[in-house]
Order: C-alpha cells, then sequence, then structure tokens
C-alpha cells in the first residue's frame, strides 16, 4: 500500500524568510496541507509564482516550480497548463502582483476559464519592497508613497474577478487554517479558474490590519443559511460588503476549461504528443 | 527580361486580389514572379497597391520601375506615374478618374472599368476587369486568367467564380476591341510551372515551424507579424500543436515560458512594439534558461510607426533587448526558403542552449509572396534538436549544474525526482534563490555566458554570391538579399562605369557572428553595406565584434524595401572611391 503523503514531504532544504508572525506561514502550510491531501505528489504539480514576500515560497515546497516576474505567475501557469494539462497547475502571488503589475492577465484567465487555481496573499501592502500602499491598500492608508494617506479607493478582487468569469471565487483568511486548506483543496478540484484571496497581516508593515482586526471583521459564508454558491448577483452582492467581511466561496460555476476547448488535447497532453514528424510535403 | 505590373485603388477595391490572381495567372505560364503591396493601415480608402514583377530568371524584388500601371483613382495615377519606366503603360477607370489633366500623354488608355463591372454582375468586380484588359495587351490568352480565377476562388461560391470570370472576358474583349498592343513577347514562351509556387516569408516560417517541431504558438495579434498566427492558427488541429491568442505581449511571452517550461517547444510571434512589451520576458528566458523563439517581424519605428511598411530597424534592439547580460541569438532570413530553413534551426538552438532566439524578420520579407521551387523546401532537413533532456532522475538533481559547456540537463514536470525551481532570482545549482553574496551568482553568469562558445562555432558564416574576389562586395544581410542579388544578376555581378567585379556577402546568422567573418570581411577589396534603417545597426555590431568599419554605406529608412534599381544607381551617381556619402544620408 502507498504510503499516504504528508505536508513534511514537500519541504525543501530552504527555510523561510518571513517576519515571524507573517500570514505567509499559514498560507504555505495550507497548501502543502492540500497537496497532501489530495494525494498530489510533488513531481505531479506545477507552482508559479510572482516576485513578492509570499512568491519567495518557491524555495519552500518541493513541487516543479517557476519563480517568474512581478505579476507574471498567472501567465506562466496558464501556458503550462496547456503544454500539460495532466499536471496540477498552482499560481501563487501577492495582491501588489495579482491586481497591479498583472491585474490584465488575472482579468483574462479568468476569461479563458485556464485550470489553475490562483491563490492571492492579500496584505494590503508591497511589503517585500517596505510597505507601499497597493492596490488593496484601504483608503487614508500611510505609507512611504502615501504620507498623508491612500487617496485612490482600493479595487475589490471578489468583484473582479467574477466580473471577468472566474468560475471559482472564494476569499479565505490566513488565521485560519484548517479553513483555508479546504477552500484550496477545493479550488485545486475545481476543473476551471479558480481564484482565491487570502486575508493577510503583514505584521511588519501594516499595523491597522492586524490578525484580529481581520477576526473581528470576518464570518464564514458557509454559515449563511439560503446562500448559493451558483447564484453570481448573490455573490456580487456578498463581494461589496463591507463592514463584515464574507469568507469561503463565494461563487462556483461549471463551464469548459480553456484547454478543454482544443480538441487536439483531448487524447494526450501537448508534451505527450511527437515532436517533428511533418514534412514538407505533407502541408498544404 | 523583366516586366512590372502594378495596379493601385483605394482600400475595398480588391487590390490585392487582383494581385494575387495575377500571380497565380503568371507562376501557371512558367514564369518566375514577385507579389510586394503597400497599403496604408486602414480599412477602406487610402492609397493601396500592388506590383507584380514577372521574369523568365529569378525575381525577388520589386522594381522601381513600372512597365504596366493600372489607375482604379486619380491618387494612383498622382503617386505612380512618375515611375512609369519609358514607353509604360497607364491604363485607367475612365469612369472613376476625375483629373485627366494629371494623365501622362502617351501609352496612356481609359477604359469604362465601372461600367464593365457594373454589367458583368458589380461594381466590386473592376479589379477583375482591369485583370483581363491586362491580359488583352500582353497579348495572353485569356484561358488562363480565367484558370486563375478559378483557383483563387475555388473554396467560395459558384457565383463568384462565374461573375469574375464574366468580368475578366469583359474587360479582356473591351481592350482587345479597341486598342491595338504589341504584345510582351517574353509571356508567350511555353513554359513548365512544375514544382514552383509562391510563398510569403511568413508563410515559410510557419510551416518550417511546423516541420520544426512546434507545439505552442502564442501571439497578440501585430502588422505585419499576424500572417504568421494566422497560418498556424489555422492549420493548429491539422499539425498537433496549440496556438493561443494571448491578452497582451507580456502574457504572450510568459505563457510561452510557461509552455516550454512545461516542456513544450514553443515560440511567440510579433513586431517591433510588441517585442518591447516582451522584454522582461525575454530576460526571463534567459534566467531561467527557458527555451524560446522570438519571431519578431520588423515594420519602421519608433512607436507605432508606419505598421504596414519595411524597416530593419530593430536589429539593435533585439541584440540588446533584455535586462542584464545572457547569452542569446538571432537569425534574419533573406527570402522564404532561408526563413524555411532558420526558423527549424532558431527552435534547435534555443532547445538545445536553453535560451532565447530571435529569428528577425521584416515586411518586405514577411508578406512579400517569392516564387519558390517547392522540391528545394522538401530537400531542406534539419534534424529535430531538443538537448539534454532527461526523463529518468537520479539522486539530487540539479537543474542548473555548473557543467562545462554551460548546458545542464533539462528535467520536464511530472518526472519523479526532477523537482526544481526555475528561477528568475540568481540561484544555486539547485535553483534556489541566492541572497547575499554568495560565489553562485559569477558560478552562474560564466555558466549561462559559456554557452555562446560553442553556439559561435556552430553560426554559419555568411554566404557569398557571385566572384570570389570581387573589386567590389556588398555587405548585408535579412530581406535585402532579394533586391541586391537581382541587381548584381541583371549586371552579370559586373557593376558601374568601369565595369568592376561585385559580389554579395548575405549574413544570416547574425549573433553570435561566427569569428570566420573577420577573415573574410578583412580580405574584401572594397566593402559597401546595405541596410534598411538610418543607423548602420549591423554595421555597428560589425564594428564592436571585429572593429570592422565599413565607412561605405547604402541606407534606406524611408519605409519602402530597396529597389534593385538603387543598388546599381549609386556607381551612376558616385565616383568610385571619392565620395563616401551615400544616397540617403548626408554626412
Amino acid at each position: 500500500m502507498e504510503e499516504k503523503l504528508k505536508a513534511e514531504d514537500f519541504n525543501t532544504s530552504c527555510r523561510p524568510t518571513w517576519c515571524p508572525g507573517c500570514g505567509d506561514f499559514v498560507i504555505w502550510q495550507a497548501v502543502k496541507v492540500a497537496l497532501a491531501e489530495l494525494n498530489i505528489a510533488p513531481h505531479n504539480s506545477i507552482i508559479t509564482y510572482g516576485v513578492g514576500c509570499i512568491s519567495n515560497m518557491n524555495n519552500n515546497i518541493k513541487t516543479y516550480a517557476f519563480h517568474s516576474l512581478h505579476g507574471r505567475a498567472i501567465p506562466v501557469a496558464v501556458g503550462a497548463k496547456l503544454a500539460n494539462h495532466k499536471m496540477t497547475v498552482l499560481s501563487i502571488a501577492g495582491d501588489g502582483g495579482t491586481y497591479g503589475e498583472g491585474a490584465n492577465h488575472l482579468i483574462h484567465a479568468s476569461r479563458y476559464n485556464s485550470n489553475i487555481t490562483n491563490i492571492v496573499a492579500n496584505n494590503h501592502s508591497y511589503s517585500l519592497t517596505t510597505g507601499q500602499s497597493s492596490p488593496t491598500s484601504k483608503k487614508g492608508y500611510k505609507t512611504k508613497t502615501t504620507p498623508w494617506g491612500e487617496v485612490k479607493r482600493p479595487v475589490n478582487p471578489i468583484s473582479l474577478v467574477l466580473s471577468a468569469g472566474a468560475t471559482f471565487v472564494a476569499r479565505g483568511f490566513a488565521g485560519d487554517l484548517e479553513h483555508l486548506k479546504e477552500i484550496i483543496k477545493a479550488g485545486i478540484k475545481h476543473n476551471g479558474f479558480s481564484h482565491i484571496d487570502v486575508m493577510q497581516q503583514c505584521v511588519t508593515f501594516n499595523k491597522e490590519q492586524t490578525v484580529d482586526y481581520f477576526r473581528k471583521k470576518i464570518y464564514k459564508l458557509e454559515n449563511e443559511e439560503n446562500y448559493d454558491i451558483k447564484n453570481k448577483l448573490m455573490a456580487f452582492e456578498k463581494a461589496e460588503e463591507t463592514t463584515k467581511v464574507p469568507i469561503g466561496i463565494f461563487y462556483k460555476k461549471s463551464h469548459p476549461t480553456y484547454e478543454s476547448t482544443f480538441p487536439q488535447l483531448e487524447k494526450e497532453s501537448l508534451i505527450e504528443k511527437p515532436v517533428g514528424g511533418i514534412k514538407f510535403s505533407d502541408l498544404s | 527580361m523583366r516586366y512590372s505590373w502594378k495596379i493601385g485603388g483605394p482600400a475595398g477595391y480588391g487590390i490585392k486580389s487582383a494581385g494575387a490572381i495575377f500571380t497565380k495567372a503568371f507562376l501557371k505560364k512558367g514564369l518566375n514572379v514577385f507579389y510586394y503591396s503597400e497599403y496604408p493601415s486602414l480599412i477602406r480608402g487610402g492609397h493601396n497597391t500592388v506590383q507584380v514583377d514577372i521574369s523568365d530568371e529569378k525575381v525577388r524584388s520589386s522594381s522601381q520601375k513600372i512597365s504596366f500601371l493600372i489607375a482604379l483613382d486619380d491618387l494612383t495615377v498622382k503617386m505612380d506615374k512618375g515611375y512609369l519606366r519609358k514607353g509604360g503603360v497607364l491604363i485607367y477607370d475612365e469612369n472613376s478618374i476625375q483629373d485627366k489633366k494629371n494623365l501622362p500623354k502617351e501609352n496612356v488608355y481609359g477604359i469604362p472599368f465601372s461600367d464593365i463591372a457594373k454589367e458583368a454582375g458589380g461594381l466590386l468586380l473592376r479589379n477583375t476587369v482591369a485583370l483581363g484588359a491586362s491580359f488583352a495587351f500582353f497579348g495572353c490568352r485569356l484561358k488562363e486568367l480565367e484558370k486563375a480565377i478559378e483557383i483563387t476562388f475555388e473554396k467560395k461560391d459558384e457565383k463568384i467564380i462565374k461573375e469574375n470570370v464574366a468580368a475578366a472576358k469583359a474587360g479582356y474583349n473591351y481592350a482587345k476591341k479597341t486598342f491595338s498592343f504589341n504584345p510582351v513577347e517574353f509571356f508567350d514562351v511555353v513554359r513548365s510551372s512544375k514544382g514552383k509556387r509562391s510563398m510569403t516569408g511568413n508563410e515559410a516560417a510557419a510551416m518550417g515551424a511546423i516541420v520544426g517541431g512546434l507545439k505552442f504558438y502564442a501571439a497578440y495579434p501585430m502588422t505585419p507579424a499576424t500572417a504568421i498566427l494566422h497560418y498556424l492558427a489555422k492549420h493548429q488541429r491539422d499539425y498537433d500543436l496549440v496556438v493561443h491568442q494571448g491578452e497582451d505581449e507580456i502574457g504572450v511571452i510568459h505563457e510561452a515560458i510557461g509552455a516550454s517550461f512545461a516542456g513544450a517547444r514553443s515560440m511567440v510571434g510579433t513586431s517591433g512594439g510588441g517585442f518591447a512589451l516582451m522584454g522582461e520576458g525575454f530576460s526571463l528566458s534567459g534566467m531561467t534558461e527557458t527555451p524560446l523563439v522570438i519571431a519578431e517581424v520588423m515594420r519602421p519605428s519608433p512607436a507605432s510607426g508606419l505598421p504596414t511598411w519595411t524597416d530593419q530597424g530593430d536589429l539593435s534592439f533585439v541584440l540588446n533587448s533584455g535586462h542584464g547580460d545572457f547569452p542569446r541569438a538571432v537569425f534574419a532570413p533573406g527570402d522564404p526558403e532561408e526563413a524555411y530553413e532558420l526558423i527549424q534551426e532558431a527552435l534547435n538552438v534555443s532547445e538545445h542552449y536553453q535560451m532565447p532566439v530571435v529569428f528577425l524578420s521584416d515586411k518586405f520579407l514577411g508578406e512579400s509572396k517569392y516564387t519558390i521551387s517547392s522540391s528545394r523546401l522538401r530537400d531542406i532537413k534539419i534534424k529535430i534538436d531538443r538537448g539534454e533532456i532527461i526523463s529518468k532522475v537520479g539522486k539530487d538533481y540539479k537543474r542548473y549544474l555548473n557543467e562545462r559547456s554551460g548546458i545542464s540537463s533539462r528535467v520536464f514536470p511530472g518526472t519523479e525526482g526532477g523537482e526544481h525551481v526555475a528561477n528568475s532570482d540568481e540561484h544555486d545549482s539547485h535553483g534556489f534563490t541566492v541572497e547575499g553574496f554568495t560565489k553562485d551568482r559569477t558560478i552562474q553568469m560564466n555558466k549561462r555566458q559559456r554557452k555562446m562558445a560553442a553556439l559561435k562555432k556552430e553560426m554559419k558564416l555568411p554566404k557569398i554570391f557571385g566572384p570570389k574576389n570581387a573589386d567590389i562586395s556588398f555587405v548585408s544581410w535579412g530581406s535585402n538579399k532579394g533586391p541586391i542579388l537581382d541587381a548584381l544578376e541583371s549586371a552579370d555581378y559586373k557593376i558601374g562605369k568601369g565595369k568592376q567585379s561585385a559580389n554579395y556577402i548575405h549574413f544570416t546568422h547574425i549573433y553570435p557572428l561566427p569569428l570566420g567573418v573577420k577573415k573574410i570581411l578583412k580580405q574584401a577589396n572594397r566593402l559597401i553595406l546595405v541596410e534598411c534603417n538610418q543607423s548602420a545597426q549591423f554595421g555597428k555590431l560589425l564594428a564592436q565584434e571585429f572593429g570592422i568599419k565599413i565607412k561605405e554605406k547604402i541606407l534606406k529608412y524611408d519605409s519602402r524595401p530597396f529597389w534593385p534599381e538603387e543598388i546599381t544607381q549609386y556607381f551612376n551617381v558616385h565616383k568610385i572611391d571619392k565620395t563616401l556619402k551615400s544616397l540617403w544620408k548626408k554626412n
């Protein structure tokens, strides 16, 4: 009998470099446990990363990993999945890369319905560059680049990807490992673009949005009576709530994945196909 | 013998399809044809032309002088009458030309194209009426034109073929009845058309890529590279590849990098502006050693430039693009045959050496239709080389192992024990990020750069056309090959008043330049650099690599390709060896 995978099987020889108390530790653990519980062996998944605190996780999870550029975790994942749709593909990055520099990729990967799981460590700050305001920072947020407080309004990640066409939209919380892990598992299992925004504290630069702050603010969607995750309008309503903030799965819909729309990928993945063997005389 | 036929009119008048039918008809006659089109970046109106040069010998350029011009509007008369050669013929649409005063005095024939077209089935047929009239003037048989119409529209409605045939016939009969004209004699010789076909550089690149084992192509539409995307998109199911139109060029290059990382032979296509957006991804491919081919089909820049015209002004850009020092290769084809071959070489080099490779073409090559021999392309056989890929991994796999060759083996996702990080951060041999000061930085920088030494040996020396020890050697690259060879061949490789011997040194393997180049250039008696850009970018590369400065230059950057006449004219304008000034650039 095969031994069951454990979170430790995904460890590498490198230790994380995050600040003590950082939410990234929880996300790290949640991803490892999710992969282990789904029995996805390290060599059968690809994780792409952007650039930022969370994206340094490339050194700390043993899978096939691609540490790309700031904002570019998603397109690398989209391409990898097209080349080998038999792999489990995740992209992991922060709020700056995903909702700022790489927002166009987020919109379009949602629209393609690429079968990847996109996890965003949303700490409302550019922390690796010492805490500047990010696309999700609250109005009034004071940083080195916003000495009088942020004047721009924050993007709403849930509404954004809902309208872009993502077929699995969820929000997790880095203060609740068990809950987050279950969302990640559901996201990986979902056939289509799964977007998981993870509310997260930055213990070093964001003194306002702490773990306690979030804990008081959140409630769980799965405890809501009559909430229908198939109802997009309901999802939009929940996404726009600000006083209390729901976590859990907002929306889930069955829709053909991008990869499944290529009939040439029906029998085998692209990389299983022979390379070469076509002659000039074969071409029309 | 060489004859050039040109048709001009607003967009929407069927200028391109008239050119395509004309090209087919003369190919079928066993002649060689070269189709070149000029059009503005708009869907209706403007000045659109197709010029078809016909020859019983090789032809791979558009000549400056026109033998036969069809004007469907006033603008064509205004823009093109000056290019008519002595004795050249102009036929025009009597129904639409307003300003008759503008017409040349001799060899001008008005035909009511529009009226005849309406009678044959509709105003849109006036292009075909003009084709019919051309054939009457040439003394060619109408049947040949009808056949070309049938081939062109074979996939369309029967009605379309019928109407076009009727329009061609009506134009033919009108011209035959109304005018008398000496037939073009060399059109009349019976020749075999076996194995001849027309092909653009873009088609050749797409076909070569498929034969070369391309599996993943991503692109964002951009003139003049889009035809590669069109071809591959259309045929992806037939030849088992995936074609992805991405959200923007930044997405496109990263999607291709992701696919390549996962194990698919990958390529992207764009023009200068799109490649500018790909800059960071280009560097990422270099750093992570992820193979990638970038087909860059140039148009005049900076910025949006002239989207539908031609230029070679992106050479310095591709040579220097991407932040940091990392190895790369650049190939530039001179005709479809070379495009077909070089794209395959580019794919091999990208995977063997695990680096980004630029396939540098331009609008002139990409969109012009050359006459090529199918058997020549059939004979090009390049073995697919995917480089070192391991499928069984031992203990402690190191993706970036410090090999002497600089090439570390690759392993694709899905392979047990091969887990690693392809890392855009500087990394150690496993791919783990290195922070702070470590020797890994220098080790990995040197490892990557060492790949260039072997590649340099593999890059091919320039081809020399014409006599070995010529008095004059033209040095150029890419699509200038056509006009230069047409000029030299028509002069029997003897040029200028003194009939000096001349040859052409044609570069296709642009970077890294092989070492033997220096010897070839040093031995030449007199070098003349020919480029379609303002700052002699290839000349700068030769100076940088070998300290060879070519002072005599012919540089054109008015958005048009060279005419063969411009190469020969150079010697009429310049007293040999006295002046170093070029035709187009003062100082």
